[in-house]
């Protein structure tokens, strides 16, 4: 069957990190990018707009952009706020762009309306809150998730999450206070905002190391780095992960106890409900269907974007679409909010691919 | 460079301001983002905002350089560009946009020749890295308008 080509966005120079769908209007995105692979060089935060493409395709084209002066790996639309949104970057920079801002010249850049500088190493991903609305959380090689609000100029909230790289934290779309992280050390882990508490120390620990924030739930969910993780829009408790390993993986953690006691006595489990094979290298981002319980995207490394079902028909296997126009690695995808069916996958090619599955 | 034979100021130095990196020259930027900072584009049109910059390359340009050009020609010099510019700006929803002034932005390296330039010390023949003056706009944030709207898995859980 020959599926209808992708509307496609070139963007030559700039190798895309990461996209953010707007919660509030259906043809817009946002799309952090970054110049030399990131190694050295600008970031661009592009704000792409959606027309009608040929077969009633949304095609995507820039309607404006933001310079930064390092790579940009995240962005994330504010909840409360329909023109603003944060970007993560490799410098260590958080920043807040209203897209009504312009200065309009050629010769000078838009300029962000705050900036934050906490993060002592590469910010990797920002996450905003559907439940708190006013507040958004940041993820750092530096192994620390802080929680931030718009309007105060310094973090709420330093997690020690991970004695490493935390690729990823997202606050539960159904429990508020809640994040998950997922890092270099292998783990998925999940935290309580109002319990913030220590680690006991383990015997021969020494006072040199910064203490870790003590987890309500560790998973060790792989042996490798693990890249990506996503909540469940439909069960609570249900995570995805991914990463080195090539796997997706599903975590029930309705084991999760949260509050005072929790922080005392740290769980480490998860039952590993589904485990998608077929990527072919590591998978650099999950995201479940905004719209469907059982789907979900990935991309990864091996220049595919894909689509699984958790639940798949009898007979049929876990897989159920394929998008492989990508000439580099896939490095995010992202559903579409409102219009079902309708995923975004963008890649170090420098294209912005946006179908229908 | 002989400029006795052409009226003041030479089509060469002319095609020097033209041509000057105003975007990766540090010293320029920095000036820039303290003209940013200080308020002066604030609650400015867009054109005005274009002669406040232009102002300020002239006068960097006039004092680094040994030529003297006057505000009225760089805007001549600079014309047909910012046509140009203004063009694919207003249409930048359905073209690509092309991207702003400098001939190395087009330019994209492989990973063995970025390497290369890395190890070898030559960061500045890199493409797109250049100083970004590292300000916040003086222009007052928008405000919201619209509703907060809810999320499929919020509906369903609510019908």
């Amino acid at each position: 069957m020959n599926r209808p080509l992708p509307g496609v966005l070139h963007t030559p120079g700039f190798a895309h990190y990461g996209i953010a769908w707007s919660p509030f209007h259906n043809n817009r995105l946002a799309l952090a990018s970054s110049a030399n692979y990131g190694l050295v060089g600008n970031g661009r935060l592009h704000i792409v707009g959606l027309g009608l493409g040929p077969g009633g395709l949304p095609q995507p084209g820039i309607d404006k952009f933001y310079e930064t002066q390092d790579g940009l790996y995240d962005a994330a639309w504010s909840e409360i706020h329909e023109n603003q949104l944060v970007t993560a970057s490799g410098d260590g920079s958080i920043k807040l762009w209203d897209v009504m801002i312009k200065v309009g010249s050629a010769r000078i850049s838009d300029l962000p309306i705050r900036a934050w500088q906490e993060h002592t190493r590469e910010v990797f991903s920002v996450d905003w809150s559907n439940i708190a609305k006013d507040q958004f959380i940041s993820s750092s090689w530096d192994g620390t998730v802080k929680l931030w609000t718009p309007d105060r100029p310094r973090s709420l909230t330093t997690l020690q999450a991970h004695p490493s790289c935390v690729y990823q934290a997202l606050f539960s779309p159904h429990q508020p206070d809640t994040v998950a992280t997922c890092s270099t050390d292998g783990t998925v882990r999940i935290f309580d905002l109002r319990s913030p508490a220590y680690m006991p120390s383990a015997p021969g620990a020494n006072s040199f190391t910064a203490p870790l924030a003590a987890a309500a739930l560790t998973i060790p969910a792989s042996g490798g780095e693990v890249l990506t993780l996503d909540w469940n829009k439909y069960r609570p408790w249900l995570l995805a992960s991914a990463g080195v390993d090539k796997a997706i993986k599903v975590w029930d953690c309705r084991m999760v106890k949260l509050g005072p006691d929790a922080a005392q006595n740290p769980a480490v489990g998860g039952v590993c409900e589904a485990h998608l094979a077929g990527h072919e290298y590591a998978v650099r981002k999950v995201q479940w269907s905004p719209h469907r319980p059982d789907v979900i995207a990935s991309a990864s490394y091996d220049m595919t974007c894909r689509v699984w079902s958790t639940t798949p028909q009898p007979g049929a296997g876990h897989l159920l679409y394929i998008h492989d126009p990508h000439t580099e690695f896939v490095v995010g995808c992202g559903w579409s909010l409102y219009d079902e069916g309708v995923l975004a996958s963008c890649s170090w090619d420098c294209r912005l691919n946006v179908f229908r599955v | 460079m002989d400029s006795q034979n052409f009226p003041s100021p030479s089509i060469a130095a002319l095609e020097r301001f033209q041509s000057y990196p105003f975007a990766d020259d540090a010293d320029y930027q920095q000036g820039l983002a303290g003209i940013v900072s200080s308020g002066a584009l604030e609650g400015k049109s867009e054109d005005e905002k274009a002669e406040i910059i232009l102002g300020s390359e002239v006068f960097y340009f006039n004092r680094i350089s040994d030529i003297s050009i006057t505000l009225d020609e760089a805007r001549i010099a600079r014309r047909d560009f910012q046509n140009q510019e203004t063009n694919i700006a207003s249409d930048s929803s359905t073209i690509p946009l092309r991207l702003p002034a400098g001939n190395q932005e087009q330019q994209t390296l492989t990973f063995a020749q970025l390497k290369e330039l890395i190890e070898q010390g030559r960061t500045d023949e890199i493409p797109n890295n250049k100083i970004i003056p590292n300000v916040l706009s003086s222009d007052t944030p928008s405000e919201s308008k619209a509703n907060v709207r809810k999320k499929p898995w919020e509906i369903q859980a609510t019908a």
